[in-house]
């Protein structure tokens, strides 16, 4: 069974133009948001996608905008008490500091 | 609920004790190079001591430390030709390749990701492209082989920029298959992968692998229930005291002291009393994982409310609550599970981020409210206000 999670948040955006149908975004995509169609590349399901940004970051003609980030309620929460961005962190990737988290 | 839990595993600055990096001088190869001095040996085969480490990690043993050595490694007899598979320096990580891997040689080039698993490494960016660029010029790869193709698992690619490694060192990043068993068939395959090969999945026995952690890391919060449950027991136990010295009197004096008849009387209320809320904590940990495609709604709160107010059902049917007292529990169970369902989000392979942060902004302020709402009857009862 397919898991799936909330969707009407997603916001990825291919531009087709750019594109150059080397499908890359669709050997890292790791919920096959995408599919190859007439040699470029096409959203087949938006909600699929997790906002991970390996497409958006191995795309060389830069034709895919995602905001990548982690879809942690406790990185969202420590960022939240923090007033930080959502960090899964929680400072203990900085050497010294206590790890309190992980 | 100050828990501070990392969704993404270990990520402290690890110190590795070679171990299982044994250094190794004999080689075929080149010997008139830095790189050669550095390459390390490793088996395709399991110690007893890998694989009770992997139990204990995933117990949570020595999890934010688990990890190899980082550099390049060589399994089989690996020559100029053979192929280089990179990975992270995890050793769950790095042993589940390296198990896969029997009757091959290749060089496996670790990155060194703070001991944390390529997947959540990527996400953080220590499994990236500065990091393997670096990796590739320190251990002389270009010494090392001949050819120019890097192996690269495919859930490191959020980390890594493809075209610019290939652009700063000449080699070029193949990403591979999610897991690691499929890499045999990948290779043989010509580096081609099945639309299977390339999506993650998040089967019931990849969830049931995350419970025992997701348990473990919630001890502080049990922790602290038990207290405020025996706190309130004790509060409450004149009771118990007037129940033991009649029960002490009607043995005619000749049975258990007074004292011990109250202190087993108030441990066992004690339990009574924790065990809804020890509930509580394993139905968001470990029933709405286990659950998960089954419960409906896409929110995890809201399964875990669902997983939640079953289980307050079940309390409030055995314990005979009358309502106010119902609702108290109610009121903590539910929200208890929400947000330790909420929290699993974190241990899944398909939230987004845009997606959790629209669940934390709408669920947050109802958990908490509950809660507190809960505990504030609680207050009220144990005082007898109510």
């Amino acid at each position: 069974m397919t898991l799936r999670y909330i969707e009407q948040t997603i916001k990825l955006e291919l531009n087709k133009e750019k594109c150059a149908g080397c499908g890359m975004c669709i050997s890292v995509c790791p919920h096959k948001v995408f599919e190859m169609r007439e040699k470029k590349a096409e959203i087949i399901d938006r909600g699929a996608c997790m906002e991970c940004g390996a497409c958006k970051k191995n795309c060389p003609a830069r034709a895919i905008e995602v905001k990548s980030g982690v879809g942690c309620a406790q990185a969202i929460i420590n960022g939240m008490l923090n007033g930080t961005e959502p960090n899964c962190d929680c400072g203990c990737d900085k050497p010294g500091t206590k790890n309190n988290c992980c | 609920m100050s828990e501070q839990k990392c969704c993404c595993g270990p990520g402290t600055k690890i110190q590795i004790k070679g171990k299982n990096a044994n250094r190794c001088n004999d080689s075929s190869v080149d010997t008139n190079d830095n790189s050669q001095k550095n390459i390390m040996t490793t088996t395709a085969k399991l110690q007893t001591a890998d694989i009770l480490g992997n139990i204990g990690v995933r117990l949570g043993y020595r999890r934010s430390n688990y990890a190899v050595m980082p550099g390049i490694y060589k399994i089989g007899n690996p020559d100029q030709d053979s192929l280089v598979l990179v990975t992270s320096n995890y050793k769950l990580t790095f042993d589940s390749l390296r198990c896969e891997l029997t009757e091959l040689n290749a060089w496996i080039l670790v990155l060194d990701t703070n001991g944390v698993n390529v997947w959540c490494a990527a996400g953080k960016g220590t499994f990236g492209t500065d990091e393997l660029i670096s990796k590739i010029n320190r251990t002389g790869l270009k010494n090392i082989v001949s050819h120019n193709k890097l192996i690269l698992p495919q859930l490191g690619a959020p980390g890594v920029c493809a075209h610019e490694v290939l652009q700063k060192t000449g080699f070029k990043v193949i990403y591979g298959p999610v897991y690691a068993r499929d890499i045999k068939k990948f290779i043989a395959d010509g580096f081609k992968k099945t639309p299977e090969m390339s999506t993650v999945t998040f089967t019931l026995k990849e969830r049931l692998a995350v419970i025992p952690v997701d348990l473990i890391l919630s001890w502080k919060i049990t922790f602290l229930i038990l207290i405020a449950v025996a706190a309130a027991g004790i509060l409450n136990s004149g009771q118990l005291l007037k129940a033991a010295e009649k029960e002490f009197a009607l043995s005619g004096s000749q049975g258990a002291s007074v004292q011990f008849i109250f202190f087993h009387s108030l441990i066992k209320q004690i339990a009574i009393d924790f065990m809804p809320y020890l509930g509580s904590i394993i139905a968001g940990c470990a029933a709405v994982p286990i659950l998960l495609p089954y419960l409906p709604f896409r929110a995890f709160s809201l399964k875990g409310t669902i997983c939640g107010a079953i289980w307050s059902l079940i309390i409030i049917n055995a314990y005979n609550l009358t309502l106010i007292p119902a609702i108290a529990k109610f009121l903590i169970i539910t929200s208890i599970s929400a947000y330790f369902a909420m929290n699993f989000t974190g241990a899944t392979t398909f939230t987004s981020q845009s997606g959790t942060e629209f669940e934390v902004k709408k669920s947050f302020r109802p958990i908490l409210l509950f809660f507190i709402s809960g505990v504030v009857l609680n207050i009220l009862l144990t005082f007898k206000i109510l």
